[in-house]
């Protein structure tokens, strides 16, 4: 790890993040500093030590600037236009997200362009949160319109004990809540906007979505949904709390192992169709791109893209692939865009759970394969080493967030994780063919029929097992920090034993 | 300790320089917008330029609210309670000095059965 130095970077640029609300010193003064350590970090180019201090200092000191900038809202902000009570306004405002379909409303997020202030129309900033409960409308991403209804700031509704809905709103950048009623207007100027990318990966994901609910099962429907498209609204509550329960819930995000299968899928149809080799990577990237804005990049989905891209651009410059440059790199590139995602609990578990395989399941298996074992027993070590390092590097976070601790989960994601693979690469088939010849979308439906019925079944009788999970209350940051402290010191320790009885092997 | 090379400490230096004149150039537009396009309501979610985190961020409103210590602007946030019903529980708690039960709240001008029963599931005493 110390061969890669783009972890150093993201370390310090995450402890300024956390750092930042500590910190009360007005940003000019925190920026003026800022210039003087880059003039020092600049004067010290020839002695290393003193450039690496000074480094260190500027990216922990950007990472404060960065949170705070961040949390300065514009004066122009849509948020500040939120009246006392709950005023009706007009804003003019382009679709931004995906539309939610809920039973009284459809909600989705826009982003806000004017706002009419008398007879005027003045230009603004931000997003906001429409929920619209006239459901005759019809909203698609990219499109502009004028939104007529009230405008108000998010309640602070506890979500958790350590959350409430005002602030969940605030980490994604939505201050203001726009309620369009039965009677409200919305009208649509024709035009669209938006990203093109997006739109056409909203268009394919539109017509995946009916490909999915013609072959399937309704209880099939909403796992293959959350699995292949990213969408978790339909998958039922008592599924996914057995998922919860069993720590496998993770499968029901669009991540790494869902962008390797898009990987492996690609470049095998790409060889087969005789593309060389540099316009297969190339291809690769951009696919992989578009099935991050396919799958509503979600974080989760972002990170393994971005890990991915790095994968990819390395091999197309013929370069060495360092796994932890890259995670980092991953890390980076969404803290600077947004620093508050560093409090979501899914870039947390993200990143952790990699890191966890990448160090622990790294060294676990090169020590697995300097010892002699049967055939079939390596692999199957191998396997439950990533399993359990992932379980070991997430179980605190898990129970930080969630109050839930899972041993069953090992087991569990040893079982599960097959079932994913097969159902993923299933499920686009069905997609990709089962649109084109009907027959094919009825085998391939079933058979998915089938592999999520057994998925849930294991799933079901693994969270029935005797001490499969303990749920908890209020675990605080204390019992965290103490968690990953006896999780690092059994690791160090380890490694001081290993390196003793090489050292002692190498004497004899 | 990672040890960067001559180029590599250039790349970093460059790199740095656009982040902190990017950020810089981010907070100087959000924070020059002309005159005629301030919000018409004193409300905004920042405080002043001396401190960046946004009120909301420091203290978060979590409901239920005390009716015996909340205060008149973290009352109004209660959906169906606006500043004048805020004053009247305030002046109330004053004359009676503690709240003893929720009921109590039906003394206050403005606030029937029904509207008790909205705003139930947001206080406590």
């Amino acid at each position: 790890m110390m061969e890669s130095p783009l972890v150093l970077i993201c370390l310090s640029f995450i402890f300024g993040i956390i750092l930042a609300p500590a910190i009360s010193a007005p940003f000019l003064l925190l920026y003026s500093v800022q210039v003087f350590l880059l003039v020092l970090c600049a004067l010290s180019f020839f002695r290393r030590r003193l450039f690496l201090f000074f480094l260190v200092f500027n990216i922990v000191l950007l990472g404060i600037l960065c949170a705070k900038n961040q949390a300065v809202l514009p004066k122009n902000h849509i948020a500040n236009y939120v009246a006392p009570d709950k005023e009706l306004v007009t804003i003019q405002a382009v679709v931004d997200s995906e539309i939610t379909n809920k039973k009284k409303k459809l909600s989705f997020i826009c982003i806000a362009e004017k706002i009419k202030i008398g007879d005027k129309f003045l230009p603004v900033r931000g997003r906001v949160l429409v929920d619209c409960y006239n459901k005759d409308y019809s909203f698609v991403y990219g499109q502009e319109m004028l939104l007529t209804g009230r405008l108000y700031r998010p309640y602070p509704f506890a979500i958790s004990d350590k959350l409430n809905y005002r602030q969940f709103l605030a980490r994604q950048g939505i201050f203001a809540i726009l309620s369009i009623s039965k009677k409200g207007e919305v009208e649509f100027s024709g035009k669209t906007k938006g990203n093109i990318l997006k739109r056409a990966a909203d268009v394919l994901r539109g017509k995946a979505e009916i490909i999915i609910e013609r072959y399937l099962s309704p209880q099939s429907r909403g796992i293959v949904e959350a699995m292949i498209l990213g969408k978790r609204t339909a998958v039922l509550r008592t599924i996914n709390q057995d998922f919860v329960r069993t720590g496998t819930v993770h499968i029901l995000a669009v991540s790494g192992l869902h962008v390797g299968i898009v990987i492996l899928i690609v470049m095998a149809g790409l060889s087969v169709a005789k593309i060389t080799h540099k316009w297969r990577y190339l291809l690769a990237i951009f696919i992989i791109i578009f099935y991050c804005f396919f799958t509503g990049a979600r974080l989760s989905v972002v990170r393994a893209t971005a890990m991915a891209c790095v994968f990819l651009i390395g091999m197309l410059l013929e370069r060495d692939y360092e796994p932890y440059n890259a995670l980092s790199l991953a890390a980076l590139s969404i803290l600077v865009a947004n620093p508050a995602n560093i409090y979501q609990a899914g870039f947390q578990l993200s990143f952790i759970s990699v890191f966890s395989i990448f160090y622990l399941a790294g060294r676990i298996i090169k020590f697995i394969a300097k010892r002699e074992f049967l055939f079939g027993v390596k692999s199957f070590l191998s396997y439950f080493a990533i399993s359990l390092s992932a379980w070991l590097g997430t179980a605190g976070i898990v129970m930080y967030h969630f109050g839930i601790f899972s041993p069953v989960s090992v087991l569990a994601n040893m079982m599960i994780i097959p079932f994913l693979a097969v159902i993923v690469v299933n499920g686009f088939l069905l997609i990709g063919l089962g649109g084109i010849f009907k027959g094919l979308g009825v085998i391939l439906g079933a058979s998915c029929d089938f592999f999520v019925y057994c998925l849930c079944k294991i799933n079901l009788f693994l969270s029935r097992l005797p001490y499969a999970y303990f749920e908890f209350e209020n675990i605080g940051k204390g019992v965290v920090v103490s968690y990953y402290f006896i999780i690092i010191a059994a690791v160090i320790l380890l490694r001081v034993r290993v390196k003793r009885s090489e050292r002692l092997t190498r004497r004899l | 300790m990672p040890n960067f090379s001559f180029e590599e400490r250039k790349v970093l230096i460059i790199i740095l320089v656009i982040f902190v004149f990017g950020v810089g150039v981010s907070w100087y537009r959000k924070n020059s917008c002309p005159e005629s396009f301030s919000a018409p309501y004193n409300l905004s979610l920042q405080k002043p330029a001396s401190t960046s985190v946004p009120a909301s961020y420091k203290k978060d409103i979590l409901f239920p609210l005390s009716l015996n210590f909340a205060s008149r602007e973290q009352l109004q946030t209660i959906p169906g309670i606006g500043p004048a019903i805020a004053a009247r529980i305030v002046d109330l708690r004053q004359k009676k000095q503690k709240f003893k039960q929720i009921e109590d709240l039906l003394e206050v001008k403005g606030i029937g059965p029904k509207k008790l029963e909205a705003i139930k599931g947001f206080v406590c005493l």
